[in-house]
């Protein structure tokens, strides 16, 4: 972390104070408090306060994932605290927290308990029908036979087409997505939603976003999988899976991400305007913040779409691992409007993040940065700030009605 | 050996790479640039975007390549046909396993012809052909036919493997050497001048230099 970002800290800290998250002082900004009181210290001190700074995460860890703990198991969760709670990030370690507050969030399942079986049953019902309909049944061995049991017309084939060449090369770094099941769950999903959204049909990018739904459903099942490696799971922990819990993996994924996209449909109808959208109103974000960089980008003849075009439709899938696109996500799910508006605010706020090594690059210098952040290698502390900035910016901009004209 | 990093360069030639998705778009670039096949890539959404730094044949001085991939897809058209404009060059790539990338191909060719320099370069590329050399039978796009076909359209033609690195430098190489000729033979020695004098102000648009490196400059020659 460098000086400058250390400095911003204490303000940031400020907002995640704030009555939206009030249970949510970031790790960091005790970090950055300890690490001035160091300065001085001897190492002897030095240990001991890193062993104290240890105790504390741990501490207020336990304390988060009991209020969690709380909230999902009451009777009737309440939406507006399990939100404040995800908003700085799910715990990772219990399996199914995450998969929970996800289908929640995204009012998947309903919050009343009562009904929440029923609910889930019918939702899945449905989804098999569709299944049913399309490729006359639902199995998990057979990538070829997958379309063989009818005619197809001429936009089918050319749907099916695409899917697959994007299925084969969704997060080729995670070993999980290139295994036999999840490849099948995937160009299912995937059609099935391409035939029912036919003012859209299957725009590539929209893999990027089925992908990080399946590794958290699936995830749930998975309880002897270590959730620090995710990268590792492979073909025979898929195997354990029987195809009965599959199946409601396959059904919950696809209704949950028609209900992600419903929000942002426009950013993957004709045109894309909603990519476009956010985008002139990230440059008028930026416009604010950093006039000087937008400039100097102008007078390179640098356009935005050709670096945040991705950003923005594909969720920052591309530019993160997928511990942190789990991460942000917990976040979007937790904004009121996380995909189609808070989205604005992290990409002009990671923008800006690295806008200060733009200023003296050529034109091809300046494109390459741009389009291979070197945002791979983040950790939980990288996009917790990120977070803030985010929040920071919207706080600041969104009653700003200049910045929707 | 270029320096690929040098603003070192005396024409600077604008090229694209366009055709179906999955036709190996992306391997063909990164083949010729990098050396190596890209490990793990995702499909690419929008435009992607590279340079490379080639010495033409007989010292007629180096070429500063500036390569933007596309998205295969059809609904990315509205952004990456922007990028025709000013090119001066361009692949048009498919499968050779696949024949509807090569029926494809007569439509990324009239889009580029409507849009792109009027002068520009175009050389149809069928790649994969590592996978026809060890099972004959996957060939669905015959060598002839394909040749017919760019012929009759004034372009360029090689069958390529990014896999394999069969034929990739020379197809870009020899698009950036037609290029150089073209612009030589339409244009006279005054085009060549002009041509120059736009790179120049290009390159003084879009090269940041540092007060060192100008002194080094013109210290050494």
């Amino acid at each position: 972390m460098n000086t400058e970002d250390d400095n911003r800290i204490p303000q940031i800290a400020q907002h995640q104070e704030s009555p939206r998250q009030p249970e949510d002082v970031p790790y960091s900004d005790q970090e950055s408090q300890a690490s001035t009181k160091d300065k001085e210290s001897t190492s002897d001190e030095l240990n001991q306060a890193a062993h104290k700074l240890e105790e504390i995460k741990r501490s207020m860890f336990e304390r988060r994932v009991k209020k969690f703990d709380r909230v999902l198991q009451s009777k009737v969760v309440d939406l507006d605290q399990l939100r404040s709670l995800a908003w700085s990030g799910v715990p990772p370690h219990q399996a199914g927290y995450r998969c929970k507050t996800w289908k929640l969030l995204l009012d998947y399942l309903p919050n009343d308990q009562e009904i929440l079986a029923e609910t889930l049953s019918r939702k899945r019902e449905e989804y098999t029908d569709m299944v049913e309909h399309y490729f006359g049944g639902i199995s998990y061995d057979n990538q070829q036979d997958l379309f063989k049991k009818r005619e197809m017309s001429p936009y089918e084939v050319k749907s099916i087409k695409q899917i697959r060449i994007d299925v084969y090369r969704t997060q080729p770094e995670v070993k999980l997505f290139s295994t036999q099941p999840i490849q099948i769950m995937m160009i299912r999903i995937l059609f099935t939603w391409t035939m029912r959204h036919p003012a859209s049909g299957y725009v590539q990018g929209i893999n990027d976003l089925a992908a990080p739904l399946i590794l958290v459903y699936l995830t749930e099942f998975l309880q002897n999988v270590n959730q620090d490696n995710i990268y590792e799971i492979a073909e025979k922990d898929i195997e354990e899976i029987i195809p009965d819990q599959l199946v409601k993996i396959e059904a919950d994924v696809f209704w949950c991400l028609s209900k992600l996209i419903d929000d942002v449909q426009d950013n993957y109808t004709d045109m894309q305007p909603g990519v476009h959208k956010i985008i002139n109103k990230m440059k008028k974000l930026i416009e604010q913040a950093d006039p000087e960089v937008l400039k100097y980008l102008d007078s390179l003849d640098i356009n935005f779409m050709d670096f945040a075009y991705r950003w923005v439709s594909c969720y920052l899938t591309r530019e993160f691992d997928i511990y942190q696109i789990v991460r942000l996500w917990d976040t979007y799910l937790s904004e009121e409007d996380g995909f189609s508006q808070f989205h604005c605010y992290v990409v002009s706020a990671l923008f800006l993040q690295f806008s200060k090594n733009l200023k003296e690059m050529s034109f091809q210098d300046a494109l390459l940065y741009l389009q291979n952040l070197p945002t791979q290698s983040w950790q939980d502390d990288d996009l917790n700030i990120l977070m803030a900035k985010s929040f920071e910016m919207k706080e600041l901009y969104h009653n700003n009605n200049r910045l929707y004209q | 050996m270029v320096d690929n990093s040098s603003s070192n360069y005396q024409h600077l030639f604008k090229i694209v790479l366009v055709g179906d998705a999955g036709v190996g778009k992306t391997h063909l670039l990164h083949r010729y640039v990098k050396g190596k096949l890209p490990t793990n890539k995702p499909s690419t959404i929008g435009v992607e975007f590279a340079t490379k730094n080639v010495e033409l044949r007989n010292n007629q001085g180096v070429v500063k390549a500036q390569i933007w991939d596309t998205a295969g897809q059809e609904r990315y058209k509205a952004i990456t046909s922007a990028h025709y404009r000013r090119a001066v060059g361009a692949l048009v790539v498919y499968d050779v396993t696949k024949e509807d990338t090569f029926r494809n191909a007569q439509r990324w060719m009239e889009e580029m012809r409507a849009s792109a320099e009027p002068e520009c370069v175009i050389c149809l590329v069928g790649n994969q052909v590592d996978r026809v050399e060890i099972n004959p039978v996957l060939r669905q796009v015959e060598y002839e036919t394909a040749k017919r076909f760019a012929d009759a359209n004034n372009m360029k033609f090689e069958e390529t493997s990014a896999l394999t690195n069969k034929a990739v430098t020379d197809v870009f190489d020899n698009l950036l050497h037609y290029i150089y000729e073209v612009k030589l033979a339409q244009e006279g020695a005054n085009g060549i001048d002009q041509l120059e004098a736009e790179s120049k102000k290009y390159k003084k648009l879009t090269e940041f230099t540092s007060p060192d490196e100008e002194r080094k400059k013109s210290g050494c020659c």
